[in-house]
């Protein structure tokens, strides 16, 4: 349980500061653009107008200035509350996806469907087993079969050649 | 007159048994691939194309013609139900269609909704093709890249209609928006930007992925924590899930006509110009609609809100055959896909098609007209089986669209590229809406500021480096002004409110 | 009846079993698709890139050296850069992926990434291709390139739109000839030839640089005119009133970037697979389809170098280009 204090005041500081935090990152993303922009890929040619970096700068530019408005103004925003559970859906996803580059997209997918049904939801085995049919259905029927999209294999296509 | 008796020259080649039912086919599959995530008329046309070998080209065409067409249909069903576009140009049918589904527990309307406008706007799109055709395409032709460039920049401001309550978050992720877009091959050099030196980034954020992240992932993990609280909701929306309870009453359709019959004609121009696409005019015909009067306000569920984006992109597709088929020019990358398809079948599309092969050129447009109308019944035939899918509990219906978005965003790039696009754009998405950032104005900007780039640097090009250019060609000129006046009406308002308050 | 419905059955789950021997005894003595073929082409349809694919497609079919058309998988993204990384790395497969490859796409790829001719396999070249300028007759400036010339050289800016890659590196080519900067005479790089086209219909360029093929259509309509022909001797047919540079004023020499199209696999494509497309391909250049309908009609030149030869050439192309933008 003390870890999950710990870890709560942890999320609970960012999401404390997230009004901040984001123009912060916004500043931080159009210092790069300007900066490349500038250095790199050049503003204005004498003779052929603007050059690559003249638009992204310009855009950038605007948005540093926004974003430090919106940095000065952040004390007044309503300060977000995320709960622990909403992330869990997220935490599915990138094991569905790391799951591929083991057994594949198709196996990964089915692995993960009756886990999050039967295991996390504890929803029956009759309300897992017919959603999962539905989604293999429509991931193998239509995507791959029909619409011929070939799907990772992941490990096995070292075995399969 | 003359246009018309082809038209019905057309018909009379439309109309055999095995061009009906291959229109109808096509219908179909179109409304299939449409409601599908990550794959669009592009990857159905494609897939049918060695299908078509077998076909005179009159009757592939009608294939691949209401296939793209139907699919604009298909691009709703998965907006309006689950809040994840099928294609690009339902980005906007989100924005209305699910909170109209979900909130307000219509469903059924407005997906009725969807359709009779895709069906009014795609009408509209090819009246205006069969009498204006070549000369349709010739008013594209005239839009040089400083008059794009003023047009995209009054397209551009529509983006304040959709930055609600916060304007300063609004505009933060709106140039956003613009910068991810920068990302990828500069157009006048070809010289990689912003790539960071990776190879896919090199390639440019596919925009798919990025949609789909930012709206359908982000949703979910919104979602996370409503999920057991849905008992209420669910029975309100089971009464109602049959097919009378999904007719649109006549106030219901009072209020969707003139927003489509606006959208129709300002889709089917939208079409017609160089590189618009029938997005762009989804994105247009919301934008200009929302400053008509509506009855809510849009983007909670407004029927309005569905009508003009829906009958925009409809015309759109309708009005992008006018270049293609008369100059053999693609309006658009989905009319490019059917460019290829007419070189396959040893026409030559380009301004003789309609000199050489008549009965080619206007078979395809009357069939364009039998698929909109076959599609408008289908499309209402599944309405009532399709509403079913709100019936399923919230926590079952999870697991099922995160499968749908992490195949949608593979299938898009045929690469774990997507997936990766979609991941990280949909958390960075739902922190920021979190936050009072609301993501509409990000992909509207995403959309529009690489057309406005490239235009604007072709134009400096040819002025060498001189702002008069915009303002010496009278199209550019008149959206100059047209610009002026929409940003300077509220700060002129605003300079007469505070001198009659003093 | 059931026993003859099971009999059917069991013969149907068998039969795939013989056909995959043979298919084992067949790819010893050599290779033969039993698959479908993926032919990626990273220009979008009606490109260039994309009529070739199909002319091969399309003959190959027709005289049954492929049993069934190969899927066309278009890859703009990324200028194609991503296409041909994907064929590049394309392990399982391998024998059945293709890539319409050309000079255009060998020149961007190896100045802006580390892809090079050595994750491919070269399997042929099929044909070299010319450029030339076109104006629109009805709202052109300058009737012919020699005014065209003096008019830069007098201070009015001549503008020039085409496509990137090739087209790109022949303008450069073609200013540094007459000795005219950027400005005088200027380019507008566009996505693809169609797009350099539309802006030239519509009258807001002074010059479109294309291929004959892209323009063809547009000739015969008489919506573009041919002025200058960007090659050492003058095209033929419908394209023959186009002199070349040296033509239009002695004191220049022709400029010409003669531009291939070839088509590659993946560095990992077997050579028995590569034998058999490089051997499919000879048919298809030698065919009456490929002669008539692609070549003539679109004033090609035959130049078909197998996969041997094309290799040699290809990695020579890429060494002499890596030197010019000392890379």
């Amino acid at each position: 349980m003390e870890e999950n204090t710990t870890k709560k005041s942890f999320f609970g500081l960012v999401s404390d500061h997230l009004p901040q935090i984001i123009p912060i990152c916004t500043s931080i993303m159009s210092l790069i653009w300007i900066f490349l922009g500038l250095s790199k890929y050049g503003f204005w040619d004498e003779y052929k107008g603007p050059k690559t970096g003249f638009f992204p700068t310009i855009i950038a530019f605007v948005m540093l200035a926004i974003s430090i408005f919106a940095l000065v103004t952040s004390k007044n925003s309503a300060k977000p509350e995320f709960d622990r559970e909403n992330w869990m859906a997220a935490l599915g996803m990138l094991s569905m996806v790391l799951m591929s580059y083991i057994v594949g997209m198709e196996l990964s997918i089915l692995i993960f469907m009756i886990l999050w049904l039967r295991v996390y939801e504890k929803c029956t085995w009759k309300v897992t087993a017919i959603t999962t049919a539905v989604v293999m259905f429509i991931v193998i029927g239509a995507f791959r079969l029909w619409l011929g999209i070939q799907f990772p294999m992941g490990l096995f296509s070292l075995i399969l050649g | 007159m003359s246009n018309f008796s082809m038209l019905f020259n057309g018909f009379s080649v439309v109309f055999t048994f095995q061009n009906v039912a291959v229109c109808l086919l096509g219908a179909i599959l179109g409304l299939i691939v449409g409601a599908m995530p990550g794959i669009g008329s592009l990857a159905g046309v494609a897939l049918l194309l060695p299908l078509t070998y077998k076909f005179n080209p009159t009757t592939a065409i009608i294939l691949l013609g209401s296939l793209y067409y139907s699919n604009m249909y298909g691009g709703s069903f998965s907006a309006i139900l689950l809040n994840i576009p099928g294609d690009s140009p339902a980005v906007m049918t989100m924005l209305d269609g699910y909170p109209m589904a979900k909130k307000k527990g219509r469903p059924g309307q407005a997906l009725f909704t969807a359709n009779m406008a895709s069906f009014i706007g795609g009408t509209i799109g090819m009246i205006i093709l069969t009498f204006l055709g070549p000369g349709l395409a010739n008013v594209g032709l005239h839009f040089g890249p400083q008059d794009m460039t003023s047009l995209l920049l009054v397209a551009m401001t529509s983006i304040g209609w959709l930055v609600g309550k916060n304007p300063t978050q609004g505009v933060i992720l709106t140039m956003i928006g613009i910068l991810l877009a920068c990302i990828g091959m500069d157009p006048q050099s070809g010289a990689p930007r912003y790539n960071f030196g990776n190879m896919y980034l090199m390639g440019g954020v596919s925009f798919v992925p990025f949609v789909i992240g930012t709206v359908g992932f982000s949703q979910v993990l919104r979602l996370m924590s409503e999920r057991n609280e849905k008992v209420d909701d669910d029975k309100m929306v089971k009464q109602k899930l049959t097919i009378k309870g999904s007719l649109l009453s006549l106030h219901d359709f009072r209020r969707l006509l003139p927003p489509a019959i606006r959208s129709g004609i300002l889709g089917t121009f939208v079409g017609v110009l160089p590189g618009a696409g029938a997005t762009t005019g989804a994105f247009l015909g919301y934008a200009m609609n929302k400053a008509f009067k509506s009855e809510e306000p849009f983007g909670t569920g407004a029927i309005e809100g569905i009508a003009s984006c829906e009958a925009a992109n409809n015309a759109a597709a309708a009005g992008a055959f006018a270049p293609l088929l008369a100059l053999g020019i693609p309006g658009s990358g989905t009319g490019a896909v059917l460019l290829g398809g007419l070189m396959m079948w040893g026409l030559n599309p380009g301004p003789l098609l309609f000199t050489n092969n008549p009965d080619f050129a206007w078979g395809l447009i009357s069939s364009l007209f039998l698929a909109n109308l076959l599609t408008l019944m289908i499309a209402i035939g599944v309405i009532p089986f399709l509403i079913k899918i709100l019936t399923v509990p919230v926590k079952v219906i999870i697991p099922v669209v995160l499968v749908i978005c992490m195949v949608g965003s593979y299938a898009n790039t045929y690469s774990m590229y997507g997936v990766v696009i979609m991941i990280v754009s949909g958390v960075v998405s739902y922190i920021c809406e979190k936050s009072g950032y609301s993501t509409a104005p990000m992909l509207l900007s995403f959309v529009l500021a690489p057309l406005l780039e490239s235009n604007m640097r072709k134009a400096f090009i040819t002025s060498q480096g001189s702002v008069s250019i915009f303002f010496t060609s009278p199209i550019s000129c008149t959206f100059m002004i047209i610009l002026f006046v929409i940003v300077l009406t509220p700060v002129i308002r605003g300079i007469l409110k505070g001198v009659k308050n003093k | 009846m059931k026993k003859f419905l099971l009999i059917a059955l069991v013969a149907a789950l068998v039969l795939p079993l013989f056909a995959n021997g043979s298919q084992e005894s067949a790819s010893s003595a050599g290779f033969a698709p039993t698959k479908d073929i993926t032919w990626y082409c990273t220009s979008k349809p009606g490109g260039g890139s994309d009529i070739y694919t199909r002319a091969i497609s399309d003959a190959a079919t027709a005289n049954g050296w492929l049993s069934k058309a190969p899927l066309v998988n278009y890859k703009t993204d990324g200028a194609g850069e991503i296409g041909r990384n994907e064929v590049a790395n394309t392990k399982q497969n391998a024998d059945y992926t293709l890539l319409t490859f050309n000079s255009g796409d060998l020149m961007p790829m190896v100045a802006n990434t580390n892809n090079r001719i050595k994750n491919f396999t070269p399997i042929a070249i099929m044909a070299t291709d010319k450029q030339l300028l076109f104006v629109n007759p009805e709202k052109a400036k300058y009737k012919t390139f020699a005014d065209a010339i003096a008019a830069a050289k007098a201070g009015t800016q001549v503008v020039i739109a085409g496509s990137k890659g090739d087209d790109l590196e022949l303008y450069g080519m073609l200013i540094k000839e007459l000795g005219l900067k950027e400005n005088q005479m200027a380019y507008i790089t566009n996505d693809s030839t169609a797009d350099a086209i539309t802006s030239g219909l519509g009258g807001h360029v002074d010059f479109v640089m294309s291929k004959p093929a892209a323009a063809s259509e547009y000739v015969k309509a008489n919506m573009l005119v041919p002025v200058l022909a960007l090659s050492t001797s003058r095209f033929a047919g419908n394209l023959s009133s186009a002199p070349t540079l040296s033509e239009v004023d002695s004191k220049y020499n022709n400029v010409e970037l003669p531009v291939w199209r070839g088509v590659v696999g993946p560095a990992n494509m077997s050579e028995d697979a590569a034998k058999f497309y490089s051997d499919m391909l000879k048919k298809v250049s030698e065919s009456k389809e490929w002669k008539e309908g692609y070549l003539a009609s679109y004033s090609l030149e035959s130049s078909y170098m197998d996969y041997q030869e094309a290799k040699a050439y290809m990695e020579k192309y890429e060494a002499d280009y890596l030197k010019k933008i000392g890379k």
